[in-house]
Parts: C-alpha cells; structure tokens; sequence
C-alpha cells in the first residue's frame, strides 16, 4: 500500500487521537474546506474564516508509524497544499473500533495536484478506502491575522482547562460580546478576567491569578513596548467568533495569548499528551483504554494557533464601564471563579525561575504565515528536553 | 373469533426474547405494524401504509418486515376465526405493546415468573363514534375496533423490615406477598379479509440473486462483520450506499473466499469502499448456470414496463421464503426466463453481470438490518442484482420429539426486504 514513489503517505493507529485534534476545526464550518499543508515533519490543517479568525492545527510526523513525503528533487522546504472538506475527514478518521484487540490502522496518501487524498483503513477482516475529491485549491490568505511580533502589549500564558471553563460558562450566560481585560500590577498581583456583556447585562469572569494557572501575564507599553505595570489591556470580540477556540482550549494543556496593537490576538494552543490522556479520563469517567497504543516519545503533541481580529475600537464608555467593573472587585480578596474545582497539579520549577523570555520560546518563533515550512518545525516543536521546564 | 396467547418470559426466555426483539425491531421502523395470527404461527409485518398498502410488490419508497414467530413460542396459543386457517389479522400500534413488554421484563428480571396473557376483546364503547361518523354511508369500510388486552401478574414482597425478620432467626412468617394484577388494553384494527389478502409477502427475482450465508453474529467472525455492517454508519451523510457482491472465477491465493462483499458509495465528489476480507459463504443458484444459454432478443421496454409485475402476478398467490426457492424456480420459468432476457446485452455483459451483484439500497435501511443482525443467530444476505436485497434472519429453535420421530422446531425469522432506491 505503501508506495515509496507516492508523493505522500503516512499511516497511524492514533485515529483516536487525531479526531480529538480534528475536531477543534469544527466550529470553523464543519461543511467547508479545510487546506492541509504537507511538508516533511508534519501535516497543518489551516482554515480561515471571512478574515477574522484563522486556524492551523499542526500534527507532528511523529504521530504517524510511517511518514513519507517524496517533494519533487528532494528539496527540504518543499510542502504541497491539499484542499478536503473538514467533516469528510472527520467522519472516515473517527473509526469507533468495538473490537478492542483489533487495530485500525489508517493509511492517508496523496499524489499531488489533480489525484484524490485517500484514506484507508484496514483491520484483520475489513478493508475500507475512501477518496476525496481535492480540485478545489485556495491560496492561504493570511493578511490582517498575521501578528506583529514587535508591537505586542499583551502576552500571558495560562492553563487551557481554566480558560475551557471560563469560555463554557460564558456560553451558558449566553454572552454576545466578549472583553479581554489584563493588568499586570507592580505589587507582582495580577489580574486577567473575561467580561460578558449579554442579555444578562455584563458578568465577570476573573481568572485565578496563581502561579500555577496564570503562569505569565506582561503588559507592554502600547507606544514604547517596554515592559509596564498598573496599565490594562482591554480588546473587546464577537463572542461567536472568540468562542471557536472553545474546543481547542478543552484539549489544551497550555494557552499563550498574545494581543498586538492591532487588535490582532493570537492564541496558541499546546496540547500534550499526557495532559490530554488525563483531560480525557476525567470527562469520559471510564478507565484509560487497555491495548491503545502508546504514543510515540518523541511527539509533541497538538499545536494549534489561532488569530482572532478585535471586533472594534473600544470608545472612552466601554473603557471606564470596565475599568469600574474590574476595580469594584479590588476589593474582593478572592477571585469569583474559584479554582478548587481545578485539580491542583504541581509545575516543578515553575516560571519563575525561568527567565521570561524563555517561557515563549515554544510559541514565540511559530508565525502566522502558510509557509511553516520556512521556519524549520524543529525550532518551535523542540525535542522534548529542550522544552521549558514549567512544560 | 377468538384469540388467547400465553407467553412466560422466565420459564423459556429465548422464545419470548423472539417476540419481543420483534416487536421491537417492528417498533423502530413505523409506528405500527400488522400482526396476522393463525393456527400456525403469528406472523408480524411491517410495511408503508400496512392497511392501505395494495400490493405486495416492492415499490422505490421503503422496505418491508416479515417476522414470523411459530405457535409453539407460545405456552398456549389459541386462534380461531371464521376464515381460512383461522386467520385474524389486525394493525396495532409497536409503541404500546413495545411498552408493556418493557414493564413486563422488569418483572421478570426481579424474580417473577407469571406468564404474559394476551387476548383479544371487543371493545363495543370505542366503536360507537366510529360507526356513527359513518353516516351509515359505508358502514363496511370502517374496520371494527377491539383491543388486545395483555395482562400480567407480579408479586411483591410487602415484608417491610428483612433484617428485623432475619434476627429473629424464624421463617419469613412476617413476608406478605401481594400481587399486582397489570392489565393493558391495546387498541388495534381489524383487517377484512380483503384488507388481509392484500398484504402479501414481497417476491424476490431469482433470476440474478446472490446469496451469502452471513458469518454467525455470535460466533468467531460476528464481532468483525458486525464491524463491517456499521462502518458505513459514521458517515452522517450518506443516504444511499451499493452492495456489491463479487464471485472472482480464479482463485487467487491472497484472498480467504472467491467472493467479496462490498459496501460502496459513490458520490460527487468522494468515494467509499468498504471491504469484507472474513470469510463468506456464498450460495449459488445452480440452475443459473443452464439458464445462460437461451437468450432471445426482447425489447427493453417490456422489462421497464413492468418486470416487477409480472414477477409478482406469476405466483401471486405463494408467500415465498427463501429457502423454498430452488422449486419455485423452476414453476417461474416462463417469467424468469423474460426477466434474464432483458438483462442480457452482450455476451461479456452476460458473463460480468453473473459475477457481479449489486443493488443501491438506502443506508437507513441497511442500519436496521445491523440491528437484526446482533440479535439472531443465522443470517442470510440476498442481492437480487439491480433490484431489491434481503436481509433474512434465523432462530434455530431446537427440535421436538413427537410420535414422527424427532423434527426440528418451526424457526423464528425476520426477512427485511429492500427494494432498491435508484439503479446501479
């Protein structure tokens, strides 16, 4: 099946895994294409809608038993670019395998412009192959989601269950547009709460501000961008669109976010695997499946990268309505959204003591731009002993 | 007209797991169904419209049930009417018996062991307005309205304090039993015996039938077909899928069997194959084999006018079963012998369409075949090429001893039959 002169091909067991990762392109239009980008360590799957939200999902090589991608005279930047619709992926990928002894595996092979992405599955009694049709092409377009990685006021990293949580009750209040609001203060306090404003009027959502959750929040001067204290950032969403990244924080073990001056905010997304395997347990309430194949040691996990516009310019009013929300609650000594419900998890060597600007280093190199293959996968996806400690 | 049945769920479990799968099976597909009682057996169908339905031919629109579940399911069965065999035939709601059958598993899974009574009462009260709304007009077209009345007897323990009466150390002489008499009335229509006539088993052209002998759910390879059958389920957006039946006429020594058995769907814009590897046992119709060589020309026509028809005319009076039809082919000649006809083109046509069966067939349909599947024990799959498809289903029962010396038990049996939605 395998034939080494196809231009692509790469075979897996994980399909379990990989209809978790899919699955957070759902809420981009589960109907429309997404664009798969090949290149050799890995496959992307990039879909941007009416150029306010974007999304690339990032399955490492490692994933897959088998990975082979033959560019044309062996050139090592090479990547080819494959139009599929999401939810024909994600129906054949999301094989429910009854028989626990038996493993699917699933071969996903593509010849370049003009043949169909196939995907077959094949277990000991069951062949099944599928063909999607792939003529339809769009270019990658990514003008005005692209960060402007010298004028960044905000950066904070946090974990992805506590924002799940925070964007699922916001959902439930029925919120319709959404505030960011940030405040690094002198003290060493800070602060990082999402506000609704809906139906019910507004609603915050304080996030914890421990270490251990809030691992780092910097606030950048919006004119100087030197580091500043005491000055919020404030960006206001379209709680439709911000609510997308809903289903890759659920798999999220890490969040970055990074707002530019532009009103750009990217959210970056790592999803590791033991995390996941845990986060999975927990929800499911069944015991971790006995005969899954482990996951290779070298793979990373799911990268996901998000850009969201700001929906508008917030006016003088919105600024202080929020201002006034957020310094009614200095003097509340504990933050409304109470993290016990979070299982506590010791970070060893937590940020702290690492310096700042290493803490970005898995995100911080990875852009915007379709061609993940100019910045080599190796920089942003380090091995596994050269991530940060606090990973 | 009289009709008494009584079941007991705990005293022969398999046999009321045959009626109540039925029923159940029947439930899932319409709102009501057909139960056709006579001396014999209880045969229970399901098809579009049952009192309105004028035919038996398989139309483009849904698929027909047959179950048959044999007398001697029943402790005490007990039918006697007016008509031929002692038919009583009625349409009944699934729902409320699928319901009281429900209630009636709980008690028998908490230790009760009181038979299921099913009778047949007439129900003057419910009839009044019906007849009344008739104006007199037509007083014979409103079908009479009785209910089947089911009862069942469950005895609960009253004894309020177990672990008092256990300290004592005496026997249980505190324990009050009471009983709980359930009683349902289920309405249900009766069907005139024209009604009744109409409703006739679909035939099945054998002209171009491929049989397999499905892999036994329960044995080595039913969890992999099982597998297989629902594969396809995941698409959530397929309406339509083909069965493909292949014979391979040279061995080749990678596959287990010469045949293959495919599920296909062929779309737009994508494709689907889905495979079976296991094994198949295939039954093949040896006469095919001979019928090959007449082939007269017959117009195209004739054959899109009305095949279907025709078949069904030549032996309308037959409720046919598949394992009869080795000598029903050959009463059916003459109409077999159009039907091959009309499907024979060329001489390569001729030989690629033996090995080939294929039939387009909806996907909700073949989603409760799946379902039939997990719960029998033989199962038969039947491709009439370009035509229809049948899913058969078995309960071996046993066999009994009696003055003949010993026999095998009447089988339950579920046949779902398929038309086909479009052509291949």
């Amino acid at each position: 099946m395998l034939d080494q002169t196809t231009l692509f091909s790469a075979s897996t067991v994980h399909l379990e895994h990989i209809t978790t990762a899919l699955s957070c392109l759902t809420p981009f239009g589960i109907k429309d294409d997404v664009l798969i980008i090949i290149d050799k360590d890995g496959l992307s799957f990039a879909r941007q809608n009416n150029k306010v939200i974007s999304i690339q999902l990032y399955l490492s090589a490692e994933l897959f038993i088998s990975y082979n991608y033959n560019p044309p005279n062996n050139d090592p930047d090479a990547h080819h670019k494959v139009c599929v619709k999401i939810h024909h992926i994600l129906d054949s990928i999301s094989v429910a395998s009854r028989d626990k002894d038996d493993v699917v595996e699933c071969t996903l092979s593509y010849n370049g412009e003009g043949s169909p992405f196939v995907l077959i599955f094949e277990d000991s009694v069951i062949t099944e192959k599928v063909e999607y049709s792939t003529y339809l092409v769009k270019e990658w377009d990514s003008v005005g989601l692209e960060l402007q990685p010298d004028a960044i006021t905000l950066e904070c990293i946090m974990r992805g269950d506590v924002l799940y949580n925070a964007l699922q009750d916001m959902k439930e209040i029925g919120c319709k547009e959404c505030y960011l609001y940030a405040i690094a203060k002198t003290g060493g306090k800070n602060t990082f709460a999402l506000v609704s404003r809906g139906q019910l009027g507004l609603s915050k959502i304080l996030l914890p501000s421990e270490k251990s959750i809030l691992k780092k929040l910097e606030i950048f001067d919006p004119v100087s961008f030197e580091k500043t204290f005491d000055l919020p950032v404030i960006g206001v969403f379209d709680f439709t669109s911000f609510d997308k990244i809903r289903s890759s924080a659920r798999i999220a073990s890490k969040v970055l976010l990074r707002k530019d001056v532009h009103g750009l905010m990217n959210v970056n997304i790592l999803s590791q695997t033991d995390d996941l395997i845990l986060g999975e347990v927990k929800r499911s309430r069944t015991a971790p499946k006995v005969g899954t194949m482990p996951l290779s040691r070298d793979y990373p996990g799911i990268v996901i990268d998000v850009a969201i516009l700001e929906k508008a310019r917030l006016d003088e009013a919105d600024v202080s309505e929020m201002r006034l929300l957020m310094e009614s609650s200095e003097q509340i000594p504990r933050p409304i959204y109470d993290p016990t419900g979070v299982p506590a998890k010791s970070f060893e060597g937590n940020g702290a003591a690492t310096p700042e600007r290493d803490n970005c280093l898995l995100f911080g190199v990875r852009n915007m731009s379709a061609d993940i293959t100019d910045t080599a996968a190796g920089e942003y996806v380090p091995a596994t002993n050269d991530i940060p400690l606090f990973f | 007209m009289k009709l008494k049945l009584v079941i007991n769920g705990s005293e022969s479990p398999e046999d009321y797991k045959l009626l109540k799968s039925t029923i159940s099976t029947v439930a899932a597909l319409r709102k009501t169904a057909v139960l056709r009682f006579s001396s014999e057996r209880l045969v229970v169908v399901s098809t579009p419209n049952s009192s309105t339905s004028n035919s038996s031919i398989l139309h483009g629109d849904n698929g027909q049930l047959w179950c048959t579940i044999p007398r001697d399911v029943f402790a005490a069965y007990e039918v006697v009417s007016a008509r031929d065999l002692n038919t009583i035939a009625m349409e009944c709601s699934c729902d409320a018996l699928q319901n009281i059958f429900k209630k009636y598993d709980r008690s028998i899974n908490q230790g009760n062991d009181s038979n299921l009574t099913i009778k047949l009462q007439s129900m003057p009260e419910w009839n009044v307005s019906v007849t009344s709304n008739a104006d007199g007009k037509a007083p014979l077209k409103v079908n009479p309205v009785c209910a089947l009345g089911v009862t069942f007897e469950e005895a609960i323990n009253t004894n309020s304090d177990a672990n008092a009466v256990a300290r004592m150390g005496g026997p249980a002489h505190g324990n009050t039993t009471k009983v709980i008499s359930h009683s349902f009335k289920v309405p249900t229509k009766l069907l005139f015996r024209a009604q009744d006539a109409k409703i006739q088993e679909p035939m099945i052209n054998y002209t171009q039938l491929m049989m397999y002998r499905l892999p036994t759910p329960q044995g080595e390879w039913g969890a992999g077909f099982q597998s297989f059958i629902r594969r396809i389920e995941r698409y959530s957006n397929v309406h339509n899928i083909k069965l493909s039946g292949m014979k391979f006429w040279q061995l080749q020594d990678s596959r287990a069997s010469d045949h293959e058995l495919k599920i296909i769907v062929d779309e737009l814009d994508w494709s689907l194959e889905i495979c079976w590897n296991g094994p198949l046992d295939a039954m093949i119709q040896p006469q095919a084999e001979n019928e090959v060589a007449v082939a007269p020309d017959e117009s195209r026509a004739d054959r899109d006018g009305g095949n279907v028809e025709v078949d069904v005319e030549a032996s309308r009076d037959q409720s046919l079963f598949i394992e009869e039809s080795e000598s029903l082919d050959t009463e059916n000649t003459a109409a077999t012998e159009q039907m091959h006809n009309a499907h024979s083109g060329a001489a390569s046509m001729q030989a690629d369409s033996r090995s080939k069966h294929e039939v387009v067939i909806r996907s909700r349909d073949w989603k409760v075949c799946s379902k039939l599947y997990e719960a029998f024990e033989e199962v038969v799959l039947a491709i009439s090429h370009d035509e229809s498809c049948v899913f058969h289903c078995t309960l071996p029962r046993g066999s009994v001893e009696d003055e003949d010396g010993e026999r095998p038990r009447e089988h339950g049996q579920v046949i779902y039959y398929m038309a086909r939605v479009k052509r291949v």
